[in-house]
């Protein structure tokens, strides 16, 4: 059993599988091979070097795709008192140069590959630390840090969906409560091999990056979710117990690769997937192709890092809920005027626990929506009477048709779903009866689209007030830099 | 033909990679370019089906790794529909 006691910042979770599994493997990338004594010796060279170029609590940031060099900064980083900013590198130019002014970090930590990126977007390349530079210096410091609970660790952005990003301000503290619960909840432990094709600069990859190392466990990290074909293989080969992926990239290998995952039920503990719509044919296609193998379905945001979980294929009568809270969660749901509403009744979610931010970073407007440790998200959902919340969606995405609440993704997925449709969005736009009224835009793959039938498919599955009153046909959709749509822009693109 | 394939394969990676025309290699690997992750690929492959009116098999999308490999089977695909 795993001692939590001694892990108090992230630091620890490095510290301590480097003490207690020095010579176990650690990470695993491509032909690489590292153990927890090497991951901790790589950390170091970039702790050393930032502690002497770096004051405590300057903010350095991270721009690196998923290699193992993103760990080692990562961790060196943190144990050097500084704050890291993780930067996803398919950020647009806009939106880099909107955090570089905003966070305003130290130093950047990256490759030279993206030096043309930093250059079109401004950056002095005197801020710019090149990896393979850090990694070659061997010069010792001897000047040590001291890092607290309390102290900031991480900043992410979160995409956007509306208005401006906002710097989610993570602590030590923080991210050590919300490792804990997952550990406790999935048993996460050093037997474990974890599959990570998760982009680690977002909340889902780095916490199970955070799980792994808190209790020793083995990651085998992927570039990227491309070649699934061969993740498989990797996960057969290796025996891996633990796998996570967003419901897009499952959707595509139970799609695709039907036989060769069933394979991997032979191993797989469990598999974890997020809040993004899951629909229910593919979960029942998932626990029927993997019968033994837990699958985990949460709900979190990075500013609450997964705060329910529920394992699907042990609760078949609650399978549209995203689950009950963790230990040390609290959820509740409120009405527009903030109070508390009671089971079924569909709200604003809000969340309270150690895991929570306190506040965003340099931005009192969104702190605004942080109160007595109560976070209020911008999702919508209800509790039922046993305690599980279900997710309904983005709140500003939610449809209200004449009091009726509409769940765009639903309608989505069944055009999507629909020979000749590449794309698909559902807005609500105003409508002088209903208060709102259901339109759908639809980007046609090919000549075969046909927009009456797709109607009538819909009206066959679909309560009448979620029919669309209007389907368009347009060229393309707006998305965020995570590839979540931006259904308010597309409305309002296409209203002129 | 397949100098026009070439030409229009060049021209969506310069657009969806938001390169330079000079800085475009098809012997480039995945990993040398600054944003080619899971969403670009995909997004990548489904506008090249688009354009050409061809589709790939999963198999086929998993294993481009370069702009060269994506070419031949652009234009292995073409040739077959002729």
């Amino acid at each position: 059993m795993h001692n939590f006691d001694s892990l108090i910042t992230v630091c620890d979770f490095l510290e301590n599988s480097a003490r207690n599994f020095s010579d176990k493997t650690g990470l695993i990338f491509e032909d690489k091979e590292f153990n927890y004594r090497e991951i901790k010796k790589q950390s170091d060279l970039i702790r050393d070097f930032l502690i002497k170029k770096t004051n405590k609590g300057d903010v350095v940031a991270i721009f690196l795709p998923n290699i193992p060099e993103i760990i080692f900064s990562y961790f060196g980083t943190l144990s050097s008192g500084c704050t890291v900013l993780l930067v996803p590198t398919n950020i647009s130019d806009k939106n880099l140069i909107f955090q570089i002014k905003k966070i305003k970090p130290r130093f950047i930590i990256s490759q030279n590959k993206y030096n043309g990126k930093f250059k079109r977007v401004g950056i002095s390349a005197e801020n710019i630390i090149d990896i393979d530079y850090i990694s070659n210096e061997k010069s010792v410091c001897i000047e040590k840090r001291i890092v607290n609970p309390e102290d900031p660790s991480t900043i992410m952005f979160t995409s956007g969906t509306t208005g401006e990003p906002k710097g989610v301000k993570l602590k030590h503290q923080n991210v050590v409560s919300a490792t804990k619960n997952i550990i406790h909840f999935l048993n996460w432990n050093s037997e474990d091999l974890d599959v990570n094709i998760l982009p680690l600069c977002h909340s889902f990859g780095l916490g199970n990056i955070h799980c792994a190392f808190a209790v020793g466990a083995t990651t085998i990290l992927f570039r990227d979710a491309i070649n699934l074909k061969k993740i498989i293989r990797v996960i057969v080969e290796k025996k891996v117990t633990t796998f996570a992926s967003v419901p897009a990239i499952l959707r595509l290998i139970v799609d695709n690769y039907m036989s060769e995952f069933k394979e991997c039920g032979r191993f797989l503990r469990f598999v974890q997937t997020n809040t993004s719509f899951l629909e229910e044919e593919l979960i029942k296609k998932i626990i029927n192709v993997l019968p033994n193998t837990d699958l985990y379905y949460y709900y979190g945001l990075t500013e609450a890092s997964r705060s329910t979980f529920i394992a699907l294929n042990k609760n078949l009568g609650k399978i549209k809920s995203v689950g009950r809270p963790l230990d040390g969660v609290d959820l509740k749901i409120i009405d527009t005027k903030g109070n508390t509403l009671g089971p079924m009744n569909i709200g604003r979610i809000c969340i309270k626990g150690n895991h929570v931010i306190e506040e965003y970073w340099d931005n009192k407007e969104a702190s605004l929506e942080i109160k007595n440790g109560w976070l209020c998200t911008g999702d919508a959902g209800f509790l039922d009477k046993d305690g599980f919340l279900y997710f309904f969606g983005r709140n500003d995405d939610i449809i209200n048709v004449s009091g009726e609440k509409v769940m765009p993704e639903e309608i989505e997925e069944i055009a999507r779903n629909f020979p000749g449709v590449k794309e698909a969005v559902a807005v609500g736009v105003a409508d002088n009866i209903l208060g709102e009224r259901v339109k759908l835009f639809v980007v046609p793959s090919n000549d075969v689209f046909n927009k009456n039938l797709l109607l009538e498919k819909i009206k066959k599955n679909l309560e009448n007030y979620k029919i669309p009153k209007e389907i368009s046909i347009i060229d393309k959709v707006f998305y965020t830099d995570n590839g979540k749509i931006q259904r308010n822009k597309v409305r309002d693109y296409y209203a002129k | 033909m397949d100098n026009e394939i070439r030409e229009k394969i060049r021209n969506i990676f310069i657009k969806h990679f938001n390169l330079s025309t000079e800085s475009f290699d098809f012997g480039k690997n995945r990993s040398e370019f600054e944003n080619w992750d899971s969403l670009a690929h995909l997004q990548l492959v489904s506008d090249i089906e688009d354009i050409f009116k061809i589709n790939f098999e999963m198999d086929e999308i998993s294993e481009i790794s370069k702009p060269e490999d994506l070419l031949v089977l652009v234009v292995k695909k073409e040739n077959a529909q002729f």
